[in-house]
């Protein structure tokens, strides 16, 4: 059984605020502080923003296809991940024996052409067998979020970022978080 | 301290030739609007021995258009003519007859205005002279019931020339006598023995200056609407002895001889009939000035009685109005809408010297022996024009598609006090209207994210330098309200502060709209504080993905003004 997508979420807000939207913000920031003080977030992939580089590439993460560049974002000294080539794929794998999580939230940033197509996968288990895939459509940086319930109990996970297509494609940031499965009723995977 | 030209100022007045009988109002008034013409001439120059004079042109033009506005004369039977020669004049004179030809001698009024320099027996054309006796006979000889001639003409030369000189026989002196014929009335500006002035601050001759002001209706003493010859003469004679009295040159004593038998009121003006006018309240007390704005050029100074209000009928426009009482002086900006009578609210004016300042030798008070009325006017209502204000105060952040872009990647607002300041020239161009060029702070913004290697900081600020236009309503002499709008240019410049502590700035540049409303509390003459709400948009910071930040946003500003 794979996990299900419980629910894409839009972040985009509206845009146009001043005054009045300002204080719904400081008391949504308020509210939302006290809620998530009580719930645990802790970001699971590293260098979500790609912002360390180590040879032409993402330290953090291993160019399994294709291949990377830095692209600039909403500015030209903030960089994001252009996927060269097609294919091209990114993955990062997180080995860690605590994880154990409700669901998992992911928020995606970037910049895709409608003449590529990119995928988000995870491999809960590293064995080759996606248990998760979400086609990331075609954005103008507009904010993405999908939460995803993952296995009971899993050790690892490699998430993978992958291109096809001749389009360009460019990662922003792509964070993961442990959060509560409020109100999905999508059931977990079974236990292999 | 006005430059005063001495000159000898002469003054004929109205000849009404007409048949036996009275003529009311109401039939002059319907004659001079049929078959009114008017002559009127002025002529700068002098002769040999005499000095160029500086307002007789401008007074006839003056002359002309009070006629005009006021005399129900039509314009175009207004002939306005400068430095004539004297063959020309004769031609003009000839020309008026032929016109008047036109109509029934009893229905018809010839004005006739001469403001420049004569001698005794000539008036002077420049280098020429025209001979009285011939002057006098082509006027007498016009078809017209009813001649006004008016002659001021200068004599002499400038004040040290004349100084402890004899003045050469009066002109209007001997042109009372010499027209002596039924229906003439002569009001002459000085005796034969007297010296008459132009003023600089008055920018005119005293004596027309004041009989002007009467005619505007500043002489209607029995506020029936109209000013007639004996009303203009009242008011001119009072008027130019008290300026003129106080000068070094000596008094001037207006002289009105008449021979109107069987005649009834000569009306020279209807200030009733005027665009505008301006009510001076009965309570209103003392001297007060009517200034064009901006030119400042005196349009009436008039000795205000308590009890009986006074109307001025002026042209529709913007004035200042200076009212000088017992305890202090009062500045209003007044405007005069036309078709409607204006009241003057001393409530709503600025007090500009109290009695103490006054007292202690301020512009305004003091001995009045070496200057004249108007030159101390002219002390105070110059200078406040022009004025600094300095303001500081916080503006509310805008948030919008810029602002989001930066959360979305994950930066946080640094929540500095985001002050705003600024400086502001404000000039006064009429009155209740200011313009404002200011240069001010619109935005400064922080935004901070923590990555893995450590945190970078973004941040941005903007100046504009805008003018705007500011309307101003003194509601009383010490608490204003203002509205102000306008635009100009604005300059932003960000920064990106990376974890290795490089630094990339970008600069922009754009245009700035503002709005704001404030109220001014100015318990002393120069110095005002105001308080200030207003908004400002600024989209001038922009990224790469086109998102275009709006700075300004709403502020309020605290502000101090200081007038010079």
């Amino acid at each position: 059984m794979k996990p299900s997508l419980n629910r894409p979420l839009n972040r985009s807000l509206n845009r146009s605020r001043i005054l009045p939207a300002h204080i719904g913000r400081v008391l949504f920031g308020v509210a939302a502080f006290l809620l998530l003080s009580a719930q645990s977030c802790d970001p699971i992939i590293e260098d979500s923003g790609f912002d360390i580089w180590c040879d032409g590439e993402p330290c953090r993460w291993e160019v399994e296809q294709g291949d990377v560049a830095q692209a600039p974002t909403w500015h030209k000294r903030d960089h994001g991940v252009e996927l060269l080539g097609d294919p091209a794929a990114i993955s990062q794998l997180q080995m860690e024996s605590h994880i154990t999580v409700d669901c998992i939230r992911f928020d995606l940033l970037a910049d895709i052409e409608e003449t590529a197509s990119v995928v988000l996968e995870m491999d809960f288990y590293d064995d080759g067998e996606v248990e998760f895939s979400q086609i990331i459509p075609t954005s103008d940086w507009a904010p993405l979020s999908y939460v995803v319930t993952p296995p009971a109990k899993f050790e690892m996970i490699r998430f993978r970022i992958r291109k096809t297509g001749s389009g360009r494609a460019v990662l922003a940031d792509i964070t993961a978080e442990d959060t509560r499965c409020t109100n999905v009723a999508a059931p977990r995977r079974d236990m292999p | 301290m006005n430059r005063l030209v001495i000159c000898t100022i002469f003054m004929l007045g109205a000849a009404l030739v007409a048949g036996p009988g009275q003529v009311d109002a109401q039939e002059i008034a319907h004659r001079s609007t049929a078959h009114a013409h008017a002559l009127v001439v002025g002529s700068n120059p002098g002769g040999q021995g005499q000095e160029t004079l500086r307002y007789a042109e401008d007074d006839a033009a003056r002359v002309a258009r009070v006629l005009s506005e006021l005399g129900g004369y039509e314009a175009k039977r207004v002939r306005l003519v400068t430095r004539p020669t004297p063959e020309r004049l004769l031609q003009e004179i000839a020309a008026v007859g032929d016109a008047l030809a036109a109509a029934p001698a009893e229905e018809s009024v010839f004005f006739f205005y001469y403001s420049g320099h004569a001698r005794a027996n000539a008036i002077n054309l420049g280098e020429h002279e025209l001979d009285l006796a011939t002057l006098r006979q082509k006027i007498l000889d016009l078809p017209a019931g009813l001649k006004v001639i008016v002659l001021d003409a200068c004599q002499s030369g400038a004040f040290s020339r004349v100084k402890g000189a004899e003045p050469a026989a009066d002109f209007s002196f001997n042109s009372v006598n010499r027209l002596n014929a039924t229906g003439v009335a002569v009001m002459a500006s000085s005796s034969a023995s007297e010296l008459s002035q132009e003023s600089e601050t008055l920018k005119s001759s005293f004596f027309t200056h004041y009989l002007l002001v009467a005619l505007r209706g500043a002489g209607d003493s029995n506020r029936d609407g109209r000013v007639s010859i004996d009303e203009a003469y009242r008011y001119a004679y009072h008027a130019t002895l008290a300026s003129t009295a106080r000068t070094q040159v000596g008094s001037q004593h207006v002289m009105l001889e008449t021979e109107l038998e069987g005649k009834g009121e000569i009306t020279l003006t209807y200030p009733a009939r005027a665009d505008a006018r301006l009510r001076l309240p009965g309570p209103v007390v003392g001297e007060v000035l009517v200034q064009d704005w901006p030119s400042n050029a005196v349009i009436a100074e008039i000795q205000k009685a308590g009890g009986t209000p006074v109307d001025v009928a002026l042209p529709h426009g913007a004035y200042r109005v200076l009212v000088r009482g017992t305890d202090a002086v009062e500045q209003c900006d007044i405007t005069l809408p036309g078709g409607r009578v204006t009241r003057l609210r001393l409530a709503a004016c600025t007090t500009l010297f109290h009695s103490a300042a006054l007292a202690k030798g301020a512009p305004g008070s003091g001995q009045l022996t070496a200057t004249t009325a108007p030159d101390r006017w002219a002390e105070i209502s110059p200078g406040r024009r022009w004025a600094v204000e300095l303001g500081a105060g916080v503006f509310v952040p805008v948030y919008d598609d810029y602002t989001q872009r930066l959360d979305d990647f994950d930066f946080s607002e640094s929540w500095d006090l985001p002050p705003r300041a600024g400086i502001g020239l404000a000039s006064q161009v009429a009155p209740r209207v200011e313009i404002v060029g200011e240069l001010t702070t619109l935005e400064q913004r922080r935004y901070i994210r923590s990555i893995e290697s450590g945190e970078q900081e973004f941040s941005w600020s903007v100046l504009g330098l805008a003018v705007h236009a500011r309307g101003v309503l003194d509601l009383t002499r010490w608490f204003s309200v203002y509205a102000q709008v306008g635009g100009g240019l604005a300059a932003g410049r960000t920064e990106f502060v990376d974890t290795d502590e490089s630094i990339d700035t970008e600069s922009h540049i754009g245009f700035v709209l503002g709005a704001a409303a404030g109220i001014r509390i100015q318990p002393w003459q120069r110095l005002a504080f105001q308080a200030q709400l207003g908004y400002d948009h600024a989209p001038v910071i922009d990224n790469l993905l086109d998102d275009v930040h709006a700075s300004g946003g709403v502020n309020s500003v605290l502000g101090v003004r200081v007038g010079f």
